[in-house]
């Protein structure tokens, strides 16, 4: 049935696209997928520059994919920050060739994965026999090869093991992602009870779980949905999060040629600034190698040649989305979601399962994530890796988020109760309204309808006046709120928000110093992550 | 035509207010029985270390009940009110079930007049979120200057949350504009039917007085609880703030680091502090600007035996390790969830110390069944977070008394 609310939903799906045209990295994971069972990367190591979102410009040390990656944006052999993020598939054993551009050794470890390259560390006599490597490395102009089986699926990353203190300061890093064997669709049933929308069925699980059960009852209880013990996901997204102390950067740039001790790699001795490695302090903040606001546009921004990846997740409601976390900072960082808890699966990837072996996947695709917790922050240690599952119904409020009028069928995954007539629809209450003005006290009004007759009652009195004098309006305010709607926005309102009627809510760094760039706010680890009503199409993964 | 206010008599001018008052009142939204109003001032205001210096701080305060004259300002009326900033913020102690209208006015600054910054409230943890409700201004509103605006969240999770100011959420937290949040489960209410696994009555005489959550089987309950919030002060931020100066982020130190807004010795002493406002400014007068303080009693031979402390971090930049020697602490819940998983998986654990980072909040249980009486220490085991500024044995350390 073609109703005229479909309709209006295809033309804005229309609009949405035409307005904003959705580049690569808006709703997915860009990288290279390595594909088979064998698949080789080819990666170089060498110096770019790193735009910072304060208008500075440092340099950095990273990896270049020589083979260039997914994206037909991808320029091969451009080195960029972080590395390439390499995709496999359970089971692969996978190649890495890394030819090395700079002034000293660089080598790969791979944490968590299973190296088949014999782990020998490297001294050298031209440095006075200190530890070069802990792994063989490929020399200034040099080449090395590392072979890893990718076992278990999970979240990991690649890092240098060289000079660690000094090269992953400078950006040696990069994510590895390997997706389990098994992705045939599953169902779960009653996920959302009494929603419009009751369950969920995956094509896409970030671990093995084809014999997790539907339901799962509670000592005493009755069944519920077991959602709580799945991985799958409808959309995934990447977090990598690092930092650098801009006087660090530039004393790699300007000042290391000329200190005191060149031979002796890595010593930070800053005849000016009288700084060393004890007083290294991050001033920049970044997620995929972007500070914010850079980091919430396109992917292969081409202003932004060394920084191809974005990170600004976008969703539709009662939808899954993975984010998976990789700090490869020095610094904790603890990861505030507003919106929702997220709901943590599995840690530095290892599946949060209680069987009795959890690198064992014929249990562990019993028992899921069944020891998964939900957390409104997430502290990740440097080194960390997450998989975190959220979703957002707007379930629960005690009025119809989606702005629904009397007779207005339900939304997808609406919550049943707050649907307009619903009995926990009219909680709020409007209070007295100055019948001249159509304005509540506080500041807030609510015009008629447009046929005149006053607005019904259930629906909130949160229509906004746009008046500057009362309320300041951010970027990402469709100027209502209600999902799917918009109002006004004051005269040279800048709007950011994703066909001007989506819900936004900033994932951020909850150490708020994090969110500035060198003393400028807003910026470092900030992303605002948007909720997109169905009615408007977003790509697809 | 221009009205002189000045030429109206005071009669006619009294007569005028109590023929409008009624209708100017702040808008009584929610007049149901499971509403529940609350109303905070933000403004700024002056907080006393304890090596005695003075900082400033923006904060809120409570003007829950004062008359309200909107778009006037509750802060010309009231002289209670404006400049009159708590840290931490006035306690929201909320119950599951209720729907909370929790209502802001900017009240403007003494020190800062010209500082037109918005504020905000910013319920951190409230699950399914809106924007408009959430406080977070990039993706919603704020309030300005001499506004008012209302949030409604009905609150459907118990558990312990805490919330800030959002607006410029560096700059707004660090000076001050952080407080606690709970929200207490519908079993302390409704116990029917509830039957404690450790053989205390559920309900009446020798019931526990409250629960953490909706754990059908007391094993969340407390005697008594209290909530523990985590902070630390970088003066020379304070300052430059003051000065209108631009702001250290990067050069950001903490000096000073507090629970519930004071450092030892003071969070020990159940009097609020007064401070020394009037030092900096003939428009602002001393007052108790710290009120909560974070000493734990546990009175056996009156019947209480376990403790549960709330606890939360709102440190812009500093995690703590929150170190308690000598008794059994367990962890029940984290980030207002039940450390207990669908499945009956028992999450909860057994511990010493918790680090909790910025933005986080635990459960602690302890049951002192068996403890020796005497005075125990809660502490953050940083030890860059066990001073004030120059002054040793303090920071973020206060006590738990066990008789």
């Amino acid at each position: 049935m073609m109703t005229i609310r479909n309709t209006l939903g295809a033309v804005m799906a229309l609009v949405g696209l035409s307005c904003f045209p959705v580049a690569d990295g808006y709703a997915m994971i860009d990288g290279h997928t390595g594909a088979g069972t064998t698949p080789v990367f080819n990666l170089t190591a060498k110096q770019g520059r790193v735009a910072t979102g304060d208008g500075n410009s440092l340099i950095f040390w990273g990896f270049a994919d020589d083979d260039g990656q997914d994206s037909s944006q991808s320029l091969k052999g451009q080195v960029q920050y972080p590395g390439p993020t390499l995709i496999v598939t359970e089971g692969a054993t996978v190649t890495v060739n890394l030819a090395n551009t700079l002034p000293e050794p660089v080598s790969l470890v791979f944490p968590g994965l299973d190296v088949l390259t014999s782990v020998v560390p490297v001294f050298r006599n031209g440095m006075k026999g200190r530890l070069s490597s802990i792994v063989p490395e490929a020399a200034p102009s040099g080449k090395q090869t590392y072979t890893f089986t990718a076992t278990r699926p999970g979240t990991f990353y690649y890092q240098s093991g060289s000079n660690q203190a000094v090269q992953i300061r400078m950006g040696l890093f990069g994510a590895i992602i390997v997706r389990p064997k098994v992705q045939t669709a599953k169902t779960y049933t009653n996920v959302f009870p009494n929603h419009q929308t009751t369950d969920k069925t995956f094509t896409k699980f970030a671990y093995n779980e084809a014999g997790v059960p539907d339901q799962v009852t509670p000592p005493g209880g009755t069944a519920i949905s077991n959602i709580g013990a799945s991985t799958g996901y409808d959309r995934e997204f990447l977090y990598l999060m690092s930092e650098m102390d801009p006087d660090f950067q530039v004393w790699m740039e300007l000042g290391r040629n000329t200190a005191k001790s060149p031979a002796s790699f890595g010593d930070w001795i800053d005849p000016v600034i009288k700084r060393d490695f004890t007083q290294w302090k991050a001033n920049y903040w970044f997620a995929n190698g972007r500070n914010a606001p850079d980091d919430m546009g396109g992917a292969f921004d081409k202003n932004l040649p060394n920084q191809p990846y974005n990170c600004l997740p976008l969703m539709h409601p009662g939808e899954m989305i993975l984010t998976r976390f990789v700090n490869m900072g020095r610094d904790l960082h603890p990861l505030h979601t507003h919106g929702n808890h997220q709901r943590i699966v599995a840690e530095d990837g290892l599946i949060a399962s209680s069987a009795a072996n959890p690198l064992d996947q014929s249990l562990t695709t019993i028992t899921g994530a069944d020891l998964s917790t939900e957390e409104f922050t997430l502290t990740m240690a440097p080194g960390n890796s997450f998989d975190s599952l959220f979703t957002w119904t707007g379930k629960g409020l005690g009025w119809d988020a989606y702005g629904h009028k009397p007779g207005d069928p339900p939304a997808p995954y609406e919550y049943l109760a707050d649907h307009v007539g619903g009995p926990a629809s009219s909680i709020i209450a409007p209070g007295p309204q100055d019948t001249l003005t159509s304005k509540y006290a506080n500041g807030q009004f609510q015009p008629p309808l447009p046929d005149g007759t006053p607005a019904p009652a259930q629906a909130v009195p949160t229509v906004f006046s746009a008046d500057p004098l009362t309320l300041t309006f951010d970027q990402w305010f469709s100027g209502s709120p209600y999902l799917g709607s918009t109002e006004p926005l004051p005269p040279s309102n800048v709007s950011l928000n994703y066909g001007g009627s989506s819900y936004y809510f900033m994932w951020h760094s909850h150490a708020e110093r994090e969110i500035t760039n060198n003393d400028v706010f807003p910026g470092g680890m900030l992303t605002m992550m948007g909720i997109v009503p169905a009615s408007i199409a977003l790509p697809a993964e | 035509m221009k009205i002189d206010v000045k030429a109206i008599p005071l009669a006619l001018a009294l007569g005028l207010m109590a023929c409008v008052v009624p209708a100017l009142a702040f808008v009584q939204y929610g007049s149901g029985t499971m509403d529940t109003r609350n109303h905070n001032g933000a403004t700024d205001g002056f907080i006393k270390m304890p090596d005695g210096r003075d900082v400033y701080t923006f904060g809120f305060t409570n003007i829950s009940g004062l008359i309200h004259y909107n778009n006037l300002s509750t802060a010309v009326r009231s002289g209670r009110a404006k400049n009159h900033a708590e840290f931490p913020a006035p306690t929201l102690d909320f119950k599951e079930g209720h729907n909370e209208y929790l209502s802001l006015s900017t009240l403007g600054m003494a020190m800062r007049p010209d500082l037109f910054d918005p504020h905000t409230i910013h319920f951190h943890g409230y699950p399914n979120a809106t924007p408009v409700f959430d406080g977070e201004p990039m993706a919603s509103i704020s309030v300005n200057q001499g506004a008012d605006f209302t949030y409604f969240y009905r609150l459907n999770d118990p558990g312990t949350y805490i919330y800030h100011c959002h607006r410029e959420a560096p700059e707004h937290m660090e000076m001050g504009m952080l407080g606690n949040l709970v929200v207490r489960p519908l079993q302390d209410d409704n116990r029917v039917g509830l039957v404690c696994a450790d053989g205390r009555a559920a309900a009446g005489a020798g019931s526990y007085a409250g629960f953490a959550y909706n754990d059908g089987d007391c094993s969340t309950g407390y005697d008594k609880d209290i909530l523990i919030q985590f902070a630390d002060i970088d003066p020379a931020f304070h300052d430059a703030d003051s000065f209108a100066q631009k702001l250290p982020f990067a050069d950001f130190v903490a000096r000073y680091s507090v629970l519930n807004g004071r450092g030892y010795p003071d969070t020990v002493d159940t009097a609020p502090i007064t401070n020394n406002a009037s030092a900096f400014s003939g428009l602002l007068g001393n007052y108790d600007a710290q009120r909560i303080h974070a000493l734990m009693t546990i009175n056996r031979p009156g019947g209480e035996r376990v403790l549960i402390i709330r606890l939360s971090n709102l440190s812009i930049q500093n995690f703590a390790t929150i170190e308690i020697p000598g008794l059994p602490v367990q962890v029940i819940g984290k980030d207002a969830k039940f450390l207990r998983r669908p499945n009956g998986k028992d999450l909860r654990y057994y511990t010493s110390s918790v680090l909790i980072g910025p933005g986080e909040s635990a459960e602690l249980r302890i049951d002192t069944t068996g403890v020796a009486a005497g005075t125990y220490y809660l502490y953050s085991r940083n030890l860059d977070e066990l001073h004030a500024d120059q002054m040793d044995r303090s920071g973020a350390m206060t006590e738990i008394r066990i008789n």
